[in-house]
Formats: C-alpha cells, sequence, structure tokens
C-alpha cells in the first residue's frame, strides 16, 4: 500500500518564521489524524500537502507524489475540505458542486450524475436547487463535503469538519467520513480538535507540537497493546498466584499485597488469569485493562518537552 | 440504481483536457452574470448603435430603396455614410464608453465574492492553478466587452466590405487589424483594473464605484499637473487621451499626417505637443502590468497573516 503522506525533513518557513520543522516519516494508516494545539502548524502541513506553501526544505510526499513537482496530479487526488466557511454566493448546491466537479476534470455529464449522488447522499437532496448562501451552518459544512468529495479522490483531507455542528450534525459527518473510509480505498486526513471525533474515525495518529512531529502512532495497535496491559486487585495470599502468572510469560508488578499489574503475552488470555486465580485460592475484586484514551496519548505527547519525543 | 441510493465510490471515469479547464469557470461565470436583467436589458442596448449603424451602412448603398423609404425620387449619389477611420474611432469611442458601464455591473461581481467568502481554497485545491482562475474570470469581461467593442466594429467593416467590393476592403484592411487590436487592447486594460479593484476592495458596490474613480481622480490630477507644469505628460493618467491616443496609433498607421490633427485633438494643452504614441502604448501596459501583480498578492489559497 503506498503511504498516504510521506514526510522527508519537511521544513516550512512563513515570512521568515519556521512553521515546520524537520519533520519526517511515512504515513501509511487508511485515516490519520491530525492532531496538535494551535499554532502547532497543523493547517500548515495540510497547505504545504495541497501546495500552497512550497516546502522550504525536505520533502512531501501525497499517495507517492511529490508536492513539489506533481502537483496538479495530487490535487487530481485530493478532495479539500476547509475549515472556515467556504462557499460561492449566488449558485444553488448543485450548480456549485457540479461547476467543482467540472473543475477537477470530469465530463460536464458525469459532473452532473456525481454532483446530484453526492448531494443525496450527504442529505442535500431537497436542498440541491437553493442558493448555497441560503444554507444553515451545518448544511454548509455538508456542501463543503460534498465539494470534497464529489469528484471520487483517493485521499480525502478534511480540516475541521464538525466545526460548529450540532450533536446531531456532528454524528451524521461522523457516520459519513467513516463510511467514506469503510466503503472505499480512499485515505483519510481528518484534521480535528476533537480527540473523540480523531478516535472514531482514525487508525493513525500524528501530533504535532511548536513545528515538530511529537506522536504518531496506531490506535489500533494502541488498543491491542492495551487489552493486554492488566490491572487487578486481588484478596488472599498471592505468593503461588503471582509465580504461576509469571510463569506463563508475564510480566508483572506487585504493588502492595493486593494490587498487580500486568502485561499479558500474545498466547495468555484473561480465562488463564482466572483459572490460575481459583487454583491457587485467590479471589480477583477487580481486573481492569488499561484504558490510554487518545486524550492520554495527546497529553502525553504535549508533555513531550521542546517538541521532540 | 438510482442517484439517492448510491454511495460514496472513487471516480475512475474518463476526464477533460486541462488546457481549457478556464473557460469552466467563465462559463459558470457568464451563467450568473445573466442572472440580472439590468444587466441583459442594458447589454442588447449596447448592439443598438451597432445596428443603426449597420442600417445605415447597407441603406447607404441601396439608394432605392432608402428613396423608396421617404418616398423621394431622388436622393443625393455621394455616399450616405462614409465608413472610414473617423467613423469607427467615433463609434469605438462611444462603445468603449458603454463597456464602462458594463464592466462596473460585472466586474466586481467576479472576484470579491469569492475572495469574500473565502472560495479560493475549493477552486486552487483542484487542478486548477491562479493563473487559470484569473484567465477565466478574465475571459468572461473579455467576451462580454469584445462582443460590444471590437466585434460590431468588425460587423461593419464586413457589410461595408461585402457592399463596397474588394477595393475597398484592400484599401481599408488596416482598419479591421486597429478594430481588433485596439479592441482587445482596451478591453485588457478596463478587465484586469476591474479584477485587481474587484480583488482589493470587497465590496461590490465600493469596487464599481472605485473603477469609475480610477478613471476619473488620476485624470484630475494629470490635469492639474499639466497646468502646473505646462506639460502634456499628465494626460498619460487621463483614461480617454490614453486609449485615445493608442487608438489613433493604430487607426492612422497608414496616415501620419492625418495622426497629428487626431492627437492634437486630443490634447488639453494646446500649447504643448501631445503625449507620443509610444509613451501611450507604455502606460497601457504598465497599467495592466500593476494590475496583474495587485491580482497575483491577492489570489491565493491561504490569507497571508503578516
Amino acid at each position: 500500500m503506498v503511504p498516504a503522506i510521506e514526510l522527508d525533513n519537511l521544513s516550512v518557513l512563513f515570512n521568515g518564521r519556521p512553521i515546520l520543522k524537520d519533520i519526517s516519516g511515512s504515513f501509511t494508516g487508511r485515516a490519520i489524524g491530525l492532531l496538535g494545539p494551535n499554532g502547532a502548524g497543523k493547517s500548515t502541513l495540510i497547505q504545504t500537502l495541497l501546495g500552497f506553501h512550497p516546502p522550504t526544505k525536505g520533502a512531501a510526499r501525497v499517495l507517492g507524489m511529490d508536492v513539489r513537482t506533481q502537483i496538479r496530479e495530487i490535487r487530481h487526488n485530493i478532495g479539500y475540505m476547509p475549515e472556515n466557511d467556504s462557499y460561492i454566493t449566488g449558485m444553488t448546491g448543485i450548480r456549485l458542486v457540479r461547476m467543482m466537479a467540472e473543475l477537477s476534470g470530469l465530463p460536464p455529464s458525469d459532473a452532473l450524475e456525481r454532483a446530484h449522488e453526492t448531494l443525496f447522499q450527504l442529505g442535500l437532496g431537497e436542498a440541491r436547487y437553493r442558493d448555497v448562501g441560503t444554507y444553515s451552518l451545518g448544511m454548509k459544512q455538508m456542501a463543503k463535503l460534498a465539494v470534497a468529495i464529489v469528484h471520487g479522490p483517493g485521499m480525502l483531507i478534511l480540516d475541521e469538519p464538525t466545526n460548529g455542528l450540532d450533536a446531531e450534525g456532528r454524528k451524521r459527518m461522523l457516520d459519513i467520513i467513516r463510511e467514506i473510509r469503510n466503503s472505499s480505498d480512499t485515505r483519510i486526513i481528518l484534521c480535528s480538535h476533537l480527540l473523540r471525533d480523531v478516535e472514531s474515525c482514525c487508525d493513525e495518529v500524528m501530533i504535532l507540537k511548536d513545528g515538530h512531529l511529537v506522536t504518531y502512532c496506531n490506535l489500533e495497535e494502541e488498543r491491542r497493546t492495551n487489552r493486554k496491559f492488566i490491572q487487578m486487585e486481588t484478596r488472599g495470599e498471592t505468593g503461588t498466584f503471582t509465580t504461576r502468572i509469571a510463569q506463563l510469560g508475564c510480566e508483572l508488578a506487585v504493588n502492595g499485597n493486593r494490587k498487580l499489574k500486568m502485561v499479558l503475552p500474545e498466547t495468555v488470555e484473561v480465562r488463564d488469569l482466572y483459572r490460575i486465580a481459583s487454583e491457587t485460592g485467590v479471589q480477583i475484586r477487580r481486573l481492569d485493562f488499561k484504558r490510554d484514551s487518545l486524550q492520554d496519548i495527546f497529553l502525553k505527547a504535549m508533555e513531550t518537552p521542546n517538541g521532540r519525543s | 440504481m438510482g442517484v439517492h441510493r448510491r454511495g460514496y465510490k472513487v471516480y475512475d471515469g474518463p476526464r477533460t483536457a486541462e488546457r481549457w479547464r478556464f473557460w469552466i469557470l467563465s462559463r459558470y461565470a457568464m451563467g450568473k452574470v445573466f442572472k440580472s436583467r439590468i444587466l441583459l436589458i442594458f447589454y442588447v442596448l449596447c448592439f443598438v448603435p451597432t445596428l443603426v449603424t449597420l442600417a445605415g451602412v447597407y441603406l447607404s448603398h441601396n439608394i432605392d430603396l432608402l428613396a423608396s423609404l421617404f418616398g423621394r425620387n431622388e436622393l443625393p449619389t455621394n455616399e450616405l455614410l462614409p465608413i472610414n477611420a473617423e467613423v469607427f474611432l467615433m463609434l469605438m469611442s462611444f462603445q468603449a464608453t458603454l463597456s464602462v458601464f458594463v464592466t462596473a455591473l460585472v466586474g466586481p461581481g467576479l472576484v470579491s465574492p469569492d475572495l469574500t467568502n473565502n472560495a479560493l481554497p475549493l477552486y486552487l485545491s483542484r487542478p486548477f492553478s491562479r493563473v487559470e482562475y484569473v484567465l477565466g474570470k478574465f475571459n468572461v469581461l473579455l467576451v462580454l466587452l469584445f462582443l460590444i467593442t471590437g466585434a460590431p466594429m468588425l460587423l461593419i467593416f464586413t457589410l461595408k466590405s461585402a457592399l463596397a467590393g474588394s477595393a475597398w476592403l484592400i484599401n481599408n484592411i488596416h482598419l479591421a487589424f486597429a478594430i481588433t487590436v485596439g479592441s482587445v487592447v482596451w478591453v485588457t486594460l478596463i478587465s484586469l483594473i476591474s479584477l485587481a479593484s474587484s480583488a482589493w476592495v470587497r465590496w461590490r458596490p465600493a469596487a464599481a464605484g472605485m473603477l469609475f474613480a480610477l478613471f476619473f481622480i488620476p485624470t484630475g490630477f494629470g490635469q492639474m499637473a499639466n497646468e502646473i507644469m505646462r506639460m502634456t505628460w499628465g494626460s498619460l493618467l487621463n483614461a480617454i487621451i490614453l486609449i485615445g491616443t493608442v487608438w489613433n496609433s493604430l487607426f492612422f498607421i497608414n496616415d501620419p499626417a492625418q495622426y497629428e490633427i487626431m492627437a492634437r485633438a486630443l490634447n488639453p494643452m494646446r500649447r504643448v505637443p501631445p503625449i507620443p504614441a509610444w509613451s501611450a502604448w507604455f502606460m497601457v501596459a504598465f497599467l495592466c502590468a500593476i494590475s496583474l501583480f495587485l491580482l497575483n498578492r491577492k489570489i491565493r489559497a491561504h490569507e497571508v497573516v503578516r
């Protein structure tokens, strides 16, 4: 699978000020969350990938194409949903979406067909002949998404897609993003301040801080690892119990007499712990998986000094 | 399957050629422009002088028909409506004045709404460059304005050639060149100025007002400079003299004596010689370059925060 984004010591200066500083990495996920505090360089990274800013140093590749030399090919394969309100006044929804499809290279008849399809898919079917300027905020967000996906891009860059949406609108937007992720080969870059949005849609996360990439992790792997990290509270004599667990190959830490923390190897299941507890006469009063949420990952990344991991 | 039931899928069908994609923008912008009835009516009225002239040319070559129309037996046999460089210049000037009003109605609506509503990232995140964006918008004005300035003159020229014969055509072929180049120069100048003002002044009425201001305020300053310093270079700031000088240099390319007469007629300062043609051409090129520079500063996919 071609990496969605490849960065090779990418640096971007803006008015002489460094915004992105020597970012490197190959990001292969189907849906990548882009996180970071304000001013971390998220928007600059997106704009660099779109060719709006040239890299000052280093290289960036999108779907294997270089942003310096193949920007038109990249733009053929990208759908971009900007953060701010973006629309053209005096145009109906269908006309706007069709025009954008044509500008992406679709023949007029295909553009019209896909514009209808997309607007129906996003719930704007009934409103497609209305002036976009009269749309509500939620409808405008959907119209932006329609413009981003109408030409069926191979990569979708969504900048704060749930901005300003109410709970229902937000759920709908996230459902659509997940549907796009699951129903096609389209790669998604989701930039959001809302960690839960990223957590629910993305399988990988990159966290920027002060222009540096501080964390890049696979959320699914994190979740899998966390499922093997167990915290336990027991009653009874645990000596034999801990010895037998250690013999299974578990890494074990005893905290006081009752609290145990352990990392299970791939071959050991939780039911093995219950079996040994039963055999050794130990009561398991509480058993908990480590829940290292995206918030924890994010907060940990923010604690990283000087933006370096 | 009905379109309302289909899910998302990646597009893998054919794609159009990139070279002419800026026409898409022009086509959609043109459709938007003619939604305004005022503009539509005014635009149609812009063709009236041409139709009258065409009728005049036709009738002047069909004296019998004219005589029967007026119920007279005899009419002067000499040409009733002579078609020459002076007539074309007069008609072009009139049509150019109308084109300023069309530009004021159309131009401000081309770029400023896109900037106000942050639409540029939508265009520029596609395989569509800033140059193509400007070209697409410029094309709208170019086509609309050429249709009321250059095209009617060429139509009159064609009719006159057809009626007067090949000898007239051969003797006056330079007029067709002058009409085409002259109107393209004028339309390019006014369109670029209009697009630049539309990009910098986001409120449409203000952008339209600015277009007129750009014509009249520098004219006043130029005239003041002429009067105070006893020179004619200030006339370079006068749009009428500027484009008039350019047109004179084109229409009287074969007739330097007539050019001198026309240039003196344009000159507001009788005591000093008129501005030379090269300076007018240079000024037109300079104004176009300034407009392009201003457009380049504003037509960006993102706001530059300094």
